[in-house]
């Protein structure tokens, strides 16, 4: 009996994710991938990426519905997965309930800052990515 | 991985915008989380002097993470104009869809053409074939820029909402200041004379000035 599964969507192909002895469970989302008509090429992509992650179980069809499934099998009560800005992504893991691992951002950026153009953004972001990984952070 | 391995910060910095240039390919990666935006960031500053000898590239991951970020805040509002068009037309005066000459890629035009099999065969376009065919669908076809992002998206490796509509967004001015143009001697400077930009009566539609073009395409 396990108390988490991770729910591997397509933001987070990567055996990096996995962790150890924990079961994980990836779903071709076929409304999105319909609805989008998406490619094949895509999809063998996708399932290239998924073959370097062993251990993962691939489903398709309704995600929330066999991520649901797949956790009520492995009797978790916890799915957990990578936060995503991608509102399908989010609307899925609010769904699901899931819990929220962020993935390590590019850079620290405060809260607040102007995104209405990049060079609003960029104004704040660029002493964060020319910064040397060794060198302290900067007041913004 | 064998892409992180053969990424070359300087010659990207130099001879990104052409055609054959030291692009990465790595998009697709990133946008599948394969590799993280900090990943190859840190990776790339350890090959070079300083992160600023690596600046470009920098830049275009930051672009990146920008438009995630402008996804995280407007969300599904991405699919919509964020601002009116700057090129003096309505969104109604944009057609809906994609016309059926291009999706067959027998516009005439060996540029057009060309990119749009190539998308197709290979589910990639280099940055400025990227950008040159979304200002063609937008501006010399009077498309809505939402029928060339849906298009695009669902063929490229690394379709992408942020970066895809945010791109499609930003050419045809309902994401940026003005739109983005191009012209004849641009093209052929970034494809190294892979076309002509002709259509098939051997007249190019991009062979003018930029101000030309300004006075042609937009109201």
């Amino acid at each position: 009996m396990s108390a988490a599964v991770t729910w591997v969507h397509d933001e987070m192909l990567s055996a990096t994710v996995l962790t150890p002895g924990q079961s994980a469970v990836f779903v071709y989302d076929e409304a999105w991938l319909r609805c989008e008509g998406m490619s094949l090429k895509r999809i063998v992509f996708m399932h290239e990426c998924l073959c370097e992650m062993p251990g993962v179980e691939v489903r398709r069809g309704d995600v929330v519905h066999e991520v649901r499934a797949f956790a009520e099998r492995h009797s978790a009560h916890v799915i957990e997965t990578f936060a995503s800005r991608d509102p399908r992504l989010q609307a899925q893991a609010r769904e699901l309930g899931a819990q929220l691992l962020e993935p390590e951002p590019f850079i620290d950026l405060p809260a607040g800052v102007d995104l209405k153009r990049f060079s609003r953004y960029w104004r704040r972001a660029e002493p964060l990515v020319f910064r040397k990984p060794s060198e302290p952070a900067e007041k913004l | 991985m064998q892409r992180m391995a053969a990424i070359d910060p300087i010659a990207y910095g130099a001879n990104r915008n052409h055609y054959d240039g030291a692009v990465t390919r790595l998009s697709p990666y990133l946008r599948h989380g394969v590799l993280s935006l900090k990943e190859v960031s840190e990776h790339v500053i350890a090959l070079v002097p300083t992160p600023r000898s690596a600046d470009k590239l920098l830049q275009e991951l930051a672009w990146r993470d920008y438009y995630r970020r402008v996804l995280g805040e407007r969300g599904d509002a991405v699919r919509e104009d964020l601002e009116p068009y700057k090129t003096g037309y309505q969104p109604s005066d944009y057609a809906d869809a994609l016309p059926a000459d291009f999706l067959a890629a027998q516009t005439g035009n060996d540029f057009v053409d060309a990119t749009v099999r190539e998308l197709h065969e290979t589910g990639y376009l280099h940055n400025q074939g990227r950008m040159k065919i979304a200002a063609y669908v937008v501006h010399w076809r009077r498309v809505k820029w939402q029928a060339g992002a849906a298009w695009m998206y669902a063929h490229l490796l690394d379709g992408d909402l942020a970066s895809n509509h945010l791109s499609w967004q930003w050419v045809a001015s309902t994401f940026a200041a003005k739109p983005y143009l191009f012209n004849l001697d641009n093209l052929l400077r970034w494809t190294g004379g892979r076309f002509t930009g002709c259509d098939a009566d051997g007249r190019s539609p991009f062979d003018a000035s930029y101000d030309e073009l300004n006075r042609r395409l937009f109201a």
